[in-house]
């Protein structure tokens, strides 16, 4: 029940050797200076982008390898991205709803999932707001939202917290705990604050990428 | 005093250098030129058929007859022009429907599905495409396409015949509307699929990128965010075609059969447009004729000028908002 990233990634002229392992429900974090690579392991893991070389294998199943690349859509792994990336033509439940229907979904189960996780994180009340209405904080819950209901098995937090001002963090930090703690997703966090990593990976681990 | 005389603020000024006012007079003589031009030509046409206006008003526009006379007042000139600007817009309209999604799928095709490798070999062809001379489109709308799409105008007509754009007075289905759009459609399909192509490849990235960190296809991707993205910009090169095809004249002039009549049955082999009937009747027109096809050919000139602006204008609006 482990994922495991071991080879190259990168593109061009930037390549990073990369060997990590987290068991299903762990949260693993990456840390590392600007330039490490630590966002395209993500991007790689998810399948936006390729390994140079190695693989990546989870219970098994090679995802990208020698031979072997499962396309993003199949891999059920999902991106929580450094700038948020909501769809800004979309109201919020339409962003949060995006991934089950992305998944076969029907309309009005979707919705249903999707307000469900909206009031998880506590933005219940914002389901018709468009994200340019929203704070970063605000913002950013709802991209937690809609990571987490897809229920992935791989999820890729970059930079969490990273578009969100100092006073939001303490709350937007307890709701990702939150989440974290009823997923059994693998979960890959990557940041600059070493705090930040030790309190979501708890004993999961820490990993420096150079 | 002196001490608000030293906190008066410095006045700067920017001097052009002499290359810079050299760019600059250039730049404005070209810019100028096209629409010195763009005037001469509208006044041209002003002044060679202000007579037909005068004579016949707004009925030029508006009646179905085209009648040089016999130059005395037993048998008066007759001029009106609506067939042909309805064959106009209709013929164009057709192209348009038909070429707008084929351009749509072409573009996303080129842009998100071919290798790298043969996209410039796929988009070099296209290009090729409009460098085709219009008589050549015309011969081959002539001899090939004709022939088939008479078998397509023959089932669209059997199983829906129903509506009346597809009835038609007597089973001839040669020379129609139809086929004259089908042909405009191939001819403005490089333009329209060209400017679809360069709004599509702008799509934000990272956007594209956050369909698939949510576990969307490559066509989720397209559909969430490069179509509403190049909405604008597909308005815009669907309406450069069009002002193409409003102005297109031999190839039409070659597949549609010119009758004086307003025909909205677009199978019907009956229509034609403006710049074909000045084709046609220019080399054997009286003085008096020879004006009415002036005052024709500014009537078509207004119109490509208008749907040219609306499209200048549409394709502005969605590059400021994108």
């Amino acid at each position: 029940m482990t994922l495991i990233v071991r080879g190259t990634v990168g593109r061009g002229d930037f390549r990073r050797d990369v060997d990590l392992a987290v068991e299903a429900g762990g949260v693993l974090g990456i840390i590392g200076p600007n330039g490490a690579g630590k966002s395209t392991v993500l991007h790689t893991v998810a399948g936006i982008e390729r390994m140079v070389s190695g693989s990546i294998v989870i219970d098994g199943e090679v995802l990208d390898g020698p031979g072997a690349f499962v396309v993003p859509e199949l891999r059920r792994a999902v991106v929580v991205f450094q700038d948020i990336r909501l769809f800004p033509h979309m109201d919020v439940l339409a962003n949060v709803a995006y991934g089950p229907r992305s998944h076969g979904a029907p309309r009005a189960e979707a919705a249903e999932r999707a307000r469900a996780a909206l009031a998880s994180v506590g933005m219940g009340a914002m389901a018709d707001r468009h994200p340019a209405s929203l704070s970063g904080g605000e913002r950013q819950r709802v991209a937690l939202a809609r990571a987490f209901v897809t229920n992935p098995r791989i999820l890729l937090l970059d930079e969490p917290f990273a578009a969100v001002d100092t006073d939001s963090r303490p709350g937007l930090r307890e709701v990702l705990k939150n989440l974290l703690a009823g997923s059994t997703a693998r979960v890959l966090v990557v940041s600059h604050d070493q705090a930040d990593i030790e309190d979501l990976c708890g004993s999961g681990g820490v990993t420096r990428l150079t | 005093m002196g001490v608000e005389a030293e906190v008066t603020p410095r006045r700067l000024t920017v001097g052009r250098t002499r290359s810079d006012k050299v760019f600059r007079g250039v730049m404005s003589l070209g810019g100028f030129t096209s629409l010195v031009v763009l005037g001469l030509i509208a006044a041209f046409l002003l002044f060679r058929g202000f007579e037909i206006f005068r004579d016949f008003g707004l009925s030029f526009i508006t009646s179905s007859m085209w009648d040089a006379g016999s130059g005395d007042a037993t048998a008066p000139a007759r001029f009106g022009v609506a067939p042909m600007l309805v064959g106009t817009i209709v013929t164009s309209l057709i192209a348009l429907v038909v070429a707008v999604p084929f351009a749509v799928g072409v573009a996303l095709f080129f842009e998100y599905y071919v290798p790298p490798f043969m996209k410039n070999v796929f988009v070099s062809m296209l290009d090729l495409m409009a460098a085709v001379p219009s008589v050549v489109y015309g011969i081959w709308g002539y001899s090939v396409l004709m022939p088939h799409a008479v078998g397509w105008s023959k089932s669209l007509n059997h199983w829906f015949g129903w509506f009346p754009l597809f009835r038609v007075p007597a089973p001839i289905f040669e020379r129609s509307p139809f086929i004259a759009g089908l042909l405009l459609a191939l001819m403005i399909l490089p333009i329209t699929t060209s400017v679809a192509r360069e709004v599509y490849s702008q799509a934000p990235r990272d956007q594209i990128d956050a369909t698939y960190g949510l576990g969307a296809t490559k066509w989720g991707a397209i559909r969430t965010v490069v179509l509403p993205f190049g909405k604008g910009g597909l308005v815009g090169g669907a309406m450069l075609g069009l002002g193409r095809a409003l102005g297109e004249t031999i190839a039409v002039y070659l597949v549609l059969n010119l009758v004086f009549k307003v025909n909205l049955q677009v199978l019907a082999s009956a229509g034609g447009n403006v710049a074909s009937l000045i084709a046609t009747r220019f080399g054997e027109a009286s003085p008096y004729e020879l004006k009415a096809l002036m005052a024709a050919g500014l009537v078509l000139f207004m119109l490509t000028l208008v749907v040219n602006m609306v499209a200048s204008t549409i394709v502005a609006r969605s590059r400021r908002s994108s």
